[in-house]
């Protein structure tokens, strides 16, 4: 009697599952009865309580509930960046991913879309298109899947070196122009007693940028697009060459002591403190590092980008896009979501993200230069003379590839030999396609 | 007598509700994890029937799943080494009536029911390279040479993690252990006194093979408990750098919930339940004896 | 003569090793509150001694900011859940194994035990998608449900040990009252068991309220979060603010350690006994 019992309850239990595992179909529901009733929306972004982006974003959201023609109340979500991905994760599986989203590009978003978890807003953009031509050409090639665009990006990023104007002034230092400048400038200040660069390992895509950015000097645009179509292996001769000069800059002291155990935000504390001279970093950085409650530096710094070693790719740099906002598929009123990342990439948010925040604009905004910080003036005129962007591996490859390139990076910088890294990395990349 | 014993109803009431969620959540679940770790999937789609294929590519194909099998076989054998004698020390002493035993007992258990995660944050700061007890220590005492990012440095990462898997759970062994020896006959001691046997030969010929079976048990838990280990991990390295804390709990929990590979990341725990499963089997075949007579 | 200053030497080794340790045990925590009243600055500066602005900042931090009181509470409520069900479930079960006579009595015993070598991590996977299925992810009763099923296996193995040792008589005296089955167990079995059950109790609630894994898989809204899901997301989102996490670990640990000194006998006790009776 008991077997039998259990025999049905497991069965009916281990149907159920795989049911749950095969994913219930989504269900996205029409917009229309949103103008009348109270249409609820939630949103869930990745910032930590002290992010200086989050205050914008309540503006924005305080604004899009005073009013808008859905009628549509909007709560935020904020998790911090680990829990974030988990809680999305978790959500995508039990279809119940909030209706708007913050989301990375490209290898991130991809497996959602696939499985068609993503609205496309790409829709609603071909319908409104005062809103798509707001948009600077190429922005949205990140989030498009099979020519249909899934999210819509509201900032530009790129890696830049920052620096201290006034360490540089009080020693006679000037912007370097060339690779070989560039390491004597370091090797200069390391001889004066200050740290050249700060930079924190054991999150394993800091070193890992920084790696890809000596390699974009080295090998220019073809490295990152060969790996994309698979011409080019993971144990490139220009791989190799960035990992060396990157241990010998290692080895002759050029970042801080401890770096390798550092966590990310206390090298950044380090820089705003006025201890480095130098911090490479994407420029979302700006916004903590212009905040006179953080930083003691606020009017002492500039950026630039690191000289190539091969100077034909001067200007090819690390970047991509951020603060992208996706729509959930089951999202009952993607309009009204829809609504609100229209506004949240409005003219008025891109300038007051560029001005209070630093982050750059995906929108084709008239920029008033005045009113920008020395150092969003300076990553500016890099982004406008970037040349190519090598988007960040690991969100080009994702978890596999992608995460494996940052966590040799990492330890290459530990001392590890880059080749023998690198070799690993293309086994790793070769058998990794078959998992 | 019999009668009210052997009610079929009373029985069914008594057991039931405890084996439906047994069975329902902790068996079915096994079964169901064997199914899915034949499948490749996001639990997003339908996944794709893939055999034993995910269980092939553990072995040959991803040289940081057999990293995070070798770290795990590293932390077995350094807790092993690490708990069981300096537990069987610790308990021999305090077993030989001393002044103030009870509170070393009290303090030295102590620390195995703070949770995981505290433990793993207190012993993150002891290891800090820069405000770090431990650094400052080592320099104290002249040794400042060997100062170093402990948790950052791949070499010393795993091994600073067990000296706190030490720490916290030495306390634990040795209660265990201490408790079997009260269970020994004062006599045998009074007899063995008498014969003018020294405490080592007592130790030797009496404690040791009378609690030989509670050592065999405590040897399985930690065993177990080591291939079981996640939350230090997860709050003090997150399994880096590169890797070299990586053990199989974490690799699991980063191929399931990171990178979304359910059926690859089902396939990891099976093999942690194989493990678990074989060193028990194991264990028993090593300290296999017979039954003890008090 | 000579031995006895042997013994002597013996006693102060002894000694040695056990304040060395004792030492090794408390000062971690010592070093904690004492660095829990500073500054960050005062931290790098100077990690050994007090303050001497003593300051209790960054205990209103951990608790306004951090959120370690709706931690502790989800935690307790959810260790309570477990300990209430767990307890009372498994002891019906190990009475009714131990005691009661039935044919597959054995077997089930077996099969309960045979639980104790599967670790989270084989079901993990299947318990989520399971969870997902019947939409309690994200609340507290996917953790319950997940911690009370693997608190079966270790309680039965305790409990039924120790039931099984109980003397003949008092069962058979109390159906000659005429004492129920129900009755019975709950009146008289379970008190005259309580030192055992105490156990399993305590064994419970540890394991529940230390256990990291599951809940930070089921639970992933802030509020809902587990003391060591909490610290854990603090330790992302606070990562400068040493201090603030020092004094976030001290209330984490600071309840457990007074429970403890309370019932330190008992806990032993618990979380030994199932070894030492196997």
């Amino acid at each position: 009697m008991k077997r039998i019992l259990a025999m049905v309850l497991s069965a009916l239990l281990l149907a159920s599952s795989l049911a749950g595992c095969g994913g219930a179909s989504s269900t996205s529901g029409s917009g229309t009865q949103a103008s009348s009733t109270p249409v609820n929306l939630t949103m869930m972004f990745d910032a930590t309580a002290t992010d200086p982006t989050l205050s914008v974003l309540n503006e924005v959201v305080k604004d899009f509930n005073a009013s808008n023609k859905f009628n549509a109340k909007l709560t935020l979500q904020t998790y911090e960046n680990e829990q974030y991905k988990t809680k999305l994760t978790t959500l995508m599986a039990s279809n119940s991913v909030p209706d708007i989203f913050f989301t990375w590009e490209l290898d991130y978003l991809k497996p959602f879309v696939d499985s068609g978890k993503v609205y496309e807003i790409g829709k609603l953009l071909d319908q409104d298109t005062e809103w798509k031509s707001s948009f600077q050409s190429g922005v949205f090639d990140p989030v498009t899947y099979n020519n249909k665009i899934y999210a819509v990006p509201h900032a530009k990023s790129i890696c830049v070196m920052f620096y201290n104007k006034k360490i540089f002034k009080d020693n006679n230092l000037t912007i370097p122009t060339t690779y070989t400048d560039f390491l004597k400038l370091c090797q200069t200040l390391k001889n004066k007693g200050i740290t050249p660069i700060a930079l924190a390992a054991p999150d394993a895509w800091v070193p890992a940028q920084f790696v890809q950015q000596i390699t974009d000097g080295i090998g220019g645009m073809k490295i990152y697009n060969g790996l994309l179509d698979g011409t080019v292996k993971w144990n490139n001769s220009a791989h190799i060459e960035a990992g060396t000069e990157v241990q010998s800059m290692v080895k002759k002291g050029f970042f801080q002591d401890g770096f390798l155990g550092m966590k990310s935000a206390n090298s950044t504390q380090l820089f705003m403190d006025g201890k480095t001279a130098m911090y490479f970093m994407g420029c979302w950085d700006i916004a903590s590092i212009t905040d006179k409650s953080l930083s003691s530096i606020v009017n002492n710094v500039g950026a630039f980008t690191v000289p190539a070693k091969d100077s034909k790719n001067n200007n090819i740099l690390v970047g991509s896009i951020d603060l992208s906002l996706a729509i959930s598929a089951n999202s009952k009123n993607p309009e009204a979501a829809a609504a609100f990342i229209k506004l949240f990439g409005s003219e008025k948010y891109q300038e007051e993200f560029l001005y209070k925040t630093g982050h750059l604009p995906t929108t084709k905004i008239n920029i008033d230069k005045s009113k920008v910080s020395s150092v969003t003036a300076d990553v500016l005129s890099i982004s406008e003379k970037a040349e190519g962007l090598t988007p960040w591996l690991d969100r080009a490859f994702g978890a596999g590839e992608g995460v494996e390139f940052n966590n040799k990076c990492q330890a290459i910088f530990g001392g590890k030999d880059p080749t023998e890294e690198f070799n690993a990395l293309q086994k790793f990349a070769e058998t990794n396609s078959s998992k | 007598m019999n009668k009210v014993m052997g009610n079929k109803k009373y029985i069914a009431l008594f057991v039931l509700p405890a084996f439906l969620i047994y069975l329902c959540f902790l068996l079915v679940p096994i079964i169901y994890n064997i199914v899915i770790s034949m499948y490749s999937t996001n639990l997003m789609s339908p996944g794709t029937f893939v055999g034993f294929r995910n269980y092939v590519n553990l072995f040959t194909q991803d040289s940081t799943f057999v990293q995070a099998l070798g770290n795990n076989v590293l932390m077995v054998i350094g807790s092993l080494i690490a708990h069981m004698p300096l537990a069987l020390l610790f308990a021999n002493i305090l077993f030989n009536k001393i002044k103030g035993g009870s509170f070393f007992q009290t303090v030295f258990f102590l620390p195995c029911v703070i949770c995981g995660v505290a433990i793993g944050l207190m012993w993150t700061f002891m290891y800090n390279s820069q405000f770090g007890l431990v650094n400052k220590l080592l320099s104290l005492i002249g040794l400042g040479r060997f100062s170093q990012d402990w948790l950052a440095n791949p070499n010393t990462a795993i091994f600073a993690i067990i000296v706190v898997v030490m720490w916290q759970y030495v306390g634990y062994h040795m209660i265990i252990q201490l408790a079997a020896m009260k269970n020994i006959p004062r006599s045998l001691y009074e007899a063995a006194a008498i014969d003018g046997a020294s405490k080592w030969r007592q130790f030797c010929s009496i404690t040791l093979p009378l609690i030989k079976n509670v050592l065999r048990i405590d040897a399985v838990l930690i065993i177990t408990g080591s291939l079981k280990y996640y939350d230090l991990i997860a709050v003090m390295t997150g399994g880096g750098p590169n890797h070299a804390t990586e053990l199989l709990s974490t690799y699991m929990y980063y191929q399931g919930f990171r990178t979304l590979k359910y059926g690859y990341s089902a396939a990891i725990g099976m093999i942690l339940l194989i493990l678990c499963v074989l060193s028990l089997v194991l264990s028993n075949m090593v300290f296999k004896s017979e039954d003890v007579q008090y | 003569m000579k031995t006895k200053s042997i013994d002597r030497i013996f006693l102060v080794l002894k000694y040695l090793v056990l304040c060395s340790f004792t030492a090794l045990c408390l000062y971690p925590i010592l070093w904690l509150v004492i660095n829990s009243f500073k500054t960050n600055q005062e931290l790098f500066a100077d990690p050994w001694g007090l303050s001497p602005n003593f300051s209790v900042r960054n205990y209103i931090d951990a608790f306004v900011e951090g959120n370690i009181g709706t931690y502790f509470f989800n935690s307790a409520f959810i260790a309570v859940c477990v300990l209430a069900v767990g307890v009372t479930l498994s002891s019906m079960a190990s009475y009714a194994i131990s005691r009661m006579k039935w044919k597959l009595s054995k077997v089930t015993l077996n099969v309960f035990l045979l639980g104790m070598m599967v670790p989270t991590y084989a079901i993990v996977i299947p318990l989520f998608s399971t969870f997902n299925f019947l939409q309690i992810l994200n609340t507290h009763l996917a953790v319950i449900i997940a911690q009370v099923a693997g608190c079966f296996p270790m309680a039965i193995f305790i409990l039924t040990g120790f039931f099984s040792i109980i003397p003949k008589d008092i069962e058979e005296a109390a159906i000659m009252d005429g004492c129920g089955m129900l009755r019975m167990f709950f009146r008289i079995i379970m008190p005259i068991s309580k030192s055992s059950i105490v156990t399993v109790a305590v064994i419970t609630f540890l394991a529940t309220w230390n256990d990291l894994l599951l809940p930070q898989i089921f639970l992933s809204d802030q509020p809902k979060m587990t003391l060591p899901v909490g610290l854990m997301a603090c330790q992302g989102q606070y990562t400068t603010n040493f201090v603030g996490m020092i004094a976030a670990v001290l209330v984490t640990i600071i309840p457990t350690v007074i429970i403890y000194i309370f019932l330190h006998k008992n806990i032993m006790e618990g979380m030994v006994a199932g070894a030492v009776k196997g």
